[in-house]
């Protein structure tokens, strides 16, 4: 995990990705408020659940013996590997953008929608769940549950604030592109980070 | 809004999406808990199994003794009566594998010189029949020096280097100074062999009276480097502490570069150097420091070892171990693993300005042998195998031990027991 508050942002901000979770959220199918308090919703309850792991990280890691540093090197493969599926995979295009095709899973309607399909397993990731586990035994509890919060504040904010169009829909998915090659170099930082470990 | 207006995802993107996007929102709840599964047990099985650190942190010292005594049993044992081991040994066919080094016959009078420092019995005596085997293969090398070497064939420094380290153990632990001589004179060969850059010429030639010219060895060098540091250490006046520094400085600074060796060589002669020189008074009292670059290098070592144990420990010869991680390493490849963390312990608590995580490379210190103790030959086990003599103490590997696996096994445990005390020898 990298050692400064910063970089821990950036790694979970990264790691959240809006760009890539907006379209997989259900927002076109309900009224814009309902659908933005059910995205609110499930952020929260992301950051909670990653809040728990980070505090939980040291025994997990105790319980399942693996070192911190072996534990960084294994958040550095997953978050590789599912920084390579997002780039090659979008869920969310298909649906959202190709105003043609009906949306082909629907969420369901309600505050459920917050639980599921938003929380998990659109917000609550693997990669987000180990970096958060792995960074609450590296730098701690605090740094990460703020991280955590800032990127999802992040998150929904871009899910608030994003209209629509061609140009919005070009930025997306070129920031969408670029989150992913940080996630990639993320991963190679936890990974080498790992190996050098004492 | 409409989807011409705005750009697609491309076809490959499509394609894919369509393949694996779930019909349902409960497909895709399914989906996601059947990927949480997967990664979970893909990464628990193949990326980060159980490190199995035994007691870790919790070892005890009685545990420690009671294995490091069985290996020097192991020793005392196989013994053969003109002071040389019982070289390689297969366990399931009780069979002689033949063979000698020498240079691992010097490292095993360190071995037993320092379990004589650690009160087991028997241990300096077949020590010191060791060393007469030594003292009945001196060569003359000139200028008043001498190596442990054949007189037909190459010398390998390492012989002379691993004889003064066990020596020095031996003159520190008894006070007794009858091979004093023959000390100063492996002194002098070793400073030969060392160059004015600080490498070290691993090879001496009887026929040309010379050193071989950039006969550079993966071990010697620091073999001659921590020989060196002890010499210093006991005959303050003689001037070992010129060609120790230069080498300190080459080992540092150029030898993975000049050798040259990639990755940089993992070197537990080396850490024991560093921890030897952390006892000289010149830098107890500061008259001398460690350069950064010298800190720098024992970082880099430390972590080579750390990940080096962590991997290691990581390994049960189980089906799915075995092609996940391989097999488990010989007992000399786990023992250097851990006489380097003992030394680099030692270093760490000797040099506080040696910025290292000290808890942590104290648990990858008690990891290794908590490791070495678990995977030795127990008495029991000894039983099981046609010549149990030849067995208990040891470690083995496809069924065979070598000496050099109790060697550098035996020397890691021995070197733990401060770090399990928490307490450094000055």
């Amino acid at each position: 995990m990298t050692h400064t508050f910063w970089l821990v942002v950036l790694g979970f901000v990264v790691a959240t990705n809006p760009f890539h979770r907006r379209p997989a959220l259900p927002l076109n199918d309900r009224p814009r408020q309902n659908a933005h308090a059910q995205v609110a919703i499930g952020a929260a309850l992301t950051i909670g659940v990653l809040g728990v792991l980070a505090a939980l990280g040291p025994t997990v890691l105790e319980a399942l013996n693996i070192s911190v540093p072996n534990g960084r090197i294994a958040a550095g493969l997953i978050v590789i590997a599912s920084a390579l599926v997002q780039l090659f995979r979008a869920p969310g295009w298909d649906r959202v953008y190709d105003t043609a095709q009906p949306d082909s899973a629907p969420a369901p309607q309600g505050s459920t929608a917050a639980l599921t399909p938003i929380f998990f397993p659109v917000l609550l990731r693997p990669e987000l769940a180990i970096l958060a586990l792995v960074g609450g035994a590296d730098v701690g509890w605090g740094p990460v549950a703020a991280a955590v919060l800032i990127a999802m504040a992040l998150l929904v904010g871009w899910v608030v604030l994003a209209r629509i169009g061609h140009w919005t829909t070009r930025f997306e998915r070129s920031f969408d592109r670029l989150a992913c090659i940080g996630l990639v170099l993320l991963g190679i930082d936890q990974i080498v980070d790992g190996i050098l470990a004492v | 809004m409409s989807g011409s207006e705005i750009a697609s995802p491309t076809a490959a993107q499509k394609r894919l999406s369509q393949r694996f996007t779930p019909r349902t929102w409960k497909g895709r709840l399914i989906g996601g808990l059947a990927v949480w599964a997967l990664v979970a047990t893909v990464f628990r099985l193949a990326v980060v199994p159980t490190e199995h650190c035994g007691p870790g942190i919790d070892l005890t010292e009685a545990e420690v003794m009671a294995a490091a005594g069985r290996s020097v049993d192991w020793l005392v044992d196989n013994q053969n009566q003109n002071g040389s081991w019982l070289y390689r040994y297969h366990r399931s066919d009780d069979e002689d594998l033949g063979g000698y080094n020498l240079v691992r016959h010097a490292g095993l009078l360190v071995s037993l010189y320092q379990a004589d420092r650690a009160g087991f019995d028997g241990a300096r005596e077949a020590a010191d029949s060791g060393m007469d085997f030594v003292l009945d293969r001196l060569v003359d090398t000139g200028d008043g020096g001498q190596s442990f070497g054949p007189t037909d064939g190459l010398n390998r420094v390492g012989g002379a280097a691993l004889a003064v380290a066990g020596l020095v153990e031996r003159r520190e632990h008894t006070g007794d100074d009858r091979y004093d001589d023959v000390m100063m004179s492996f002194g002098r060969f070793m400073e030969g062999q060392v160059t004015e850059t600080g490498s070290v010429n691993g090879d001496w030639d009887p026929a040309t009276g010379a050193a071989v010219p950039d006969s550079f060895s993966q071990f010697y060098t620091g073999e001659v480097f921590w020989a060196l540091a002890r010499l210093h250490t006991i005959f303050p006046d003689q001037g070992w502490d010129a060609p120790t520094e230069r080498i300190m400085r080459y080992v540092a600074e150029d030898r993975d570069r000049v050798e040259p060796w990639f990755p940089d060589i993992p070197d537990h002669w080396a850490a024991y150097a560093m921890a030897e020189m952390a006892r000289w008074p010149e830098y107890r009292n500061g008259d001398r420091a460690f350069s950064d670059a010298a800190l720098a290098y024992a970082t880099r070592q430390a972590q080579f070892q750390s990940v080096q144990i962590r991997y290691e420990s990581q390994r049960t010869n189980s089906l799915i171990s075995h092609y996940t991680r391989g097999r488990q390493t010989l007992g000399a490849g786990l023992g250097t693993i851990g006489e380097a963390t003992d030394a680099l312990w030692r270093f760490s608590e000797r040099r506080p300005e040696w910025d290292v995580d000290r808890t942590v490379l104290r648990e990858r210190t008690l990891c290794t042998a908590s490791v070495l103790v678990e995977r030795q030959v127990d008495d029991r086990e000894a039983l099981t195998f046609p010549n149990p003599t030849a067995s208990k103490g040891a470690w083995f590997q496809f069924e065979i031990t070598q000496m050099d696996d109790q060697q550098h096994s035996l020397s890691a445990l021995i070197e733990v027991i401060p770090v399990i005390r928490d307490e450094v020898p000055q």
